[in-house]
Formats: structure tokens, C-alpha cells, sequence
């Protein structure tokens, strides 16, 4: 089956983008792309009362240390949620287009393993 | 995104960790500015060519700038003349409005402060010309923090 000179033309194309020659070139400037959440420092202090064990607890009530209550901080709602639903955080870096796009994702928190109980000695 | 004029547009702190941020807003400052947003430039002069061109180099050391009212605001005061005088680097964030809304975009950046003078002049609001200079940050130890574009979505 012969190919008109369009297709041929759109198949060089498609194999130039393929090319690692070909790609674009990725902007040193990464984009974050993650929805805040305002809340008072005390709701954070309350959210942080719910599970103190929680990696991101300490960070939040050390960012916090010294504010009023009432006065509003902003986080990144993932970082909230981690928190509130005790999971963990993870970063996914992706290219697209030009851009190196950095996005959080929930996933289930590892739990270190459990030591093994040890025989009882008589 | 429209034009926005700088009245609503926002600038905040980062007291958090760069992996868990916890932003607060550094309300009462008037002008804004991101002076030094260029690409330095690497100058070619030949006898071949009448013209005097440039190839980019590195992006220059940013730094922002802003003035800081003085007495308002103590909670945020007090951080910012610590941090100074501490010479803390933290991050901040140059957004075009508030950070919780869709859309909104701006600049984050590891800095610390590099200037924080006092005018006292006598018949005007006494505050601080900020200069914020971007700084080397590495957190955890061993990974270096780049400047980075916050996009709301």
C-alpha cells in the first residue's frame, strides 16, 4: 500500500518527536502544582492533636511556634490530609511539554515491621 | 489570568519544611518587586560581525524587594527582623493574589534577608526597605532547593 506525501510527511514528524533529538527542551523551572488550604494556627493545632505520631505533625506546630491562634497559615491540603487520615506523601516529578510538573500524591503509610516477639526464657 | 495590579497581589513566608510548607502572609508591605528576574549574558565581539550580540548564561541572582510597615503586624514583624538577624533562609512566595485561589501563580524561592534598614524620616510611615536574596538551601542535607514556579489548581 503506497502512503501520499502528506503521510509520509506526518510519519517524519512523528519519528522527529520520538527522536531524543527531537524533544523540546525541559525549563530548569519547576512548576508545583499543589491546592492550598488556609486555616487558623489553632485548627492546626487541633488537626496536630489528632495524631502527634504523624511526620508532618512536628513540622506543622514548629512552623507555627509563636503565632496567635487566630492568625491564618496556608498548607498544602495534601500535607493536611496525610496528616488527618495517617498516610504519607508522595512526590511524583512528570514532564510535560517543556515543564517539569511536581504534584503530591496520597498513598497508604508504610508501618516499620514489627519486631518479632522474642521466646520467653525460663 | 487578567491584569492584576499589585494591590492584590501577595507575598508569604514558608515557616514549614520545603517538602511540608506552611505559608503565612506577610500582609503589611506596600511595593513589591522582582528586580533582578534576568538571564545573564555572554558578550560576542568579533572582527567578522559589526554587531555586538549575547548568548544566555546563567539566570542572575534574584532577589525581591519590598517595604515592610513598621508597627503593624508583630507576629509577621517579629519573624522577618529574627530571620534578619538570625541571617535564616527561608522560602517565599511571590504569588500575583491569594495562594488558595485557582489559577493564581508565582514565584518560590529559598532566601534569606539581606538588608532590613530603618527609616525613621519625619513626616512619613516609618518602615524597612526589605531586600530578600535568593540563597543556597539544602534540605534534606544533600539536596539542593532551586528556585520553583507555585501554580495554584
Amino acid at each position: 500500500m503506497s502512503t501520499t506525501p502528506e503521510q509520509d510527511l506526518r510519519s517524519r514528524l512523528t519519528a522527529a518527536k520520538a527522536s531524543p533529538t527531537g524533544q523540546p527542551p525541559v525549563q530548569p523551572l519547576k512548576v508545583i502544582e499543589e491546592p492550598m488550604f488556609a486555616l487558623s494556627v489553632q485548627e492546626l493545632r487541633d488537626a496536630v492533636a489528632t495524631n502527634p505520631e504523624h511526620p508532618n505533625a512536628e513540622i506543622f506546630l514548629r512552623a507555627v511556634n509563636g503565632k496567635h491562634s487566630t492568625e491564618v497559615c496556608y498548607v498544602e491540603r495534601i500535607d493536611l490530609e496525610a496528616l488527618l487520615d495517617n498516610a504519607d506523601v508522595r512526590v511524583v516529578e512528570k514532564i510535560e511539554g517543556e515543564l517539569v510538573v511536581r504534584r503530591k500524591k496520597l498513598v497508604p503509610r508504610h508501618k516499620p515491621a514489627t519486631p518479632a516477639p522474642k521466646p520467653a526464657t525460663t | 489570568m487578567s491584569a492584576t495590579v499589585g494591590h492584590s497581589m501577595k507575598l508569604y513566608r514558608n515557616t514549614g519544611t520545603v517538602a511540608v510548607p506552611v505559608w503565612t502572609e506577610i500582609a503589611n508591605v506596600g511595593d513589591v518587586n522582582i528586580p533582578d528576574l534576568a538571564v545573564g549574558l555572554a558578550e560576542l565581539k568579533r572582527r567578522g560581525n559589526n554587531f555586538t550580540k549575547n548568548l544566555p548564561t546563567l539566570f542572575t541572582s534574584m532577589a525581591v524587594e519590598f517595604r515592610l510597615l513598621h508597627g503593624l503586624g508583630a507576629t509577621v514583624f517579629d519573624g522577618l527582623r529574627t530571620a534578619f538577624f538570625a541571617r535564616t533562609i527561608n522560602e517565599y512566595a511571590v504569588m500575583n493574589g491569594d495562594i488558595t485561589v485557582s489559577d493564581n501563580q508565582g514565584l518560590r524561592l529559598p532566601a534569606f534577608i539581606e538588608q532590613f534598614p530603618w527609616d525613621q524620616n519625619l513626616e512619613e510611615v516609618s518602615g524597612h526597605d526589605c531586600r530578600l536574596a535568593i540563597a543556597y538551601m539544602e534540605e534534606p542535607a544533600g539536596t539542593e532547593i532551586d528556585p520553583s514556579w507555585y501554580t495554584v489548581p
